[in-house]
């Protein structure tokens, strides 16, 4: 996506609602899933998903499993009984928002 | 599919030591996503080294590196820290004796600083207080030596031991001396043995209660525990 400023404020309600689906996701595949998903256009950047998902657990809105896998461990992440309340609260807000949005940048004007 | 090796994963976390991760959960958690990215990478290019494809995916993180993420983390665990002060002060202040020797504490500070001398009442406290910087300063110098030689040490169990934010609360009885020169007892008396009782309840959460109960703390931030 061109303009990374419009998807930043985005990041935590997308994040919360692939948690919502999956059940539960490391960092990694939440990247991946992002980027197959939105077929390139919207790319999470490390920097900036890290920060979100420590955020979001420290809120009580996540909570971590840990598992080994291979040779290493492995951070789960899902959400708790508020992370579930909140997720649909910032879903129904952003789909209020795109609504609104659209509405003013297809404003028509008034004749007469 | 070509996987990341043991000896890979060591030199995976050496890598996040050589780039200023100090804490084990964090190194633990960029750990697998460099390793994901680096299997991912062999995936499409068999041929690419090791090394290579870790810079590759080290670019990822932008200019500043891991730096942003640590000190976000930084950020998202002492919010937690302090919830939890605050969750131990009301579980504490229930308890009858601990909440009659605040009341105790409050009315003696507040006699003592009434009395001619006073301010020299004043002064044994911000000694007190200054022994407690000494401890901090201590409990400091022992978690940068862990890290220093390569032990783990978790973000949260810095913070416990650290007490948190106290260290920059520390100076403000000192601040007070000013207000005692510039006036003569009543209210700044009372609001002084507010601050000391505060300071003794504090005192008693950080540097009693949560350090006494730290492993089971820490056992339920991190779930990773487990494994060691």
């Amino acid at each position: 996506m061109s303009n990374s400023n419009l998807f930043k404020g985005s990041l935590s309600t997308i994040v919360l609602k692939l948690l919502k689906e999956e059940g539960r996701m490391y960092g990694y595949e939440i990247t991946q899933k992002v980027k197959d998903a939105t077929k390139g256009k919207f790319k999470i950047t490390e920097g900036a998903l890290y920060p979100t998902l420590h955020k979001l657990e420290a809120d009580g809105i996540l909570e971590v499993e840990v598992e080994k896998v291979d040779n290493r461990l492995r951070k789960y992440y899902r959400l708790t009984e508020k992370g579930t309340t909140e997720t649909a609260k910032k879903i129904s807000e952003l789909e209020e928002y795109i609504k609104t949005l659209q509405e003013v940048i297809f404003l028509k004007p008034k004749i007469g | 599919m070509k996987k990341v090796s043991n000896n890979e994963v060591e030199r995976l976390y050496r890598f996040t030591r050589e780039h200023f991760v100090v804490y084990y959960d964090v190194q633990t958690e960029l750990v697998d996503h460099l390793a994901n990215g680096i299997e991912n990478q062999w995936q499409d290019d068999p041929g690419i080294s090791f090394e290579q494809a870790l810079q590759k995916e080290f670019k990822k993180f932008g200019v500043y590196g891991f730096s942003d993420v640590v000190e976000k983390r930084e950020r998202a665990m002492e919010k937690r820290y302090f919830k939890l002060i605050l969750k131990e002060i009301i579980t504490v202040l229930t308890r009858p004796k601990v909440s009659v020797g605040l009341l105790l504490i409050f009315l003696l500070s507040n006699f003592f600083l009434s009395l001619n001398n006073g301010k020299d009442a004043y002064l044994i406290f911000l000694f007190i207080v200054f022994c407690i910087v000494l401890i901090i300063a201590g409990r400091r110098a022992v978690i940068r030596r862990k890290a220093k030689e390569g032990k783990k040490v978790f973000l949260f169990e810095t913070m416990i031991e650290n007490a948190g934010g106290y260290f920059s609360l520390v100076w403000i009885p000192f601040q007070f001396l000013n207000f005692m020169d510039a006036s003569e007892g009543g209210f700044i008396n009372w609001m002084m043995s507010f601050l000391i009782a505060f300071y003794a309840l504090t005192s008693y959460v950080c540097f009693y209660r949560l350090p006494k109960n730290k492993e089971d703390i820490l056992k339920k931030v991190y779930p990773e525990m487990k494994y060691f």
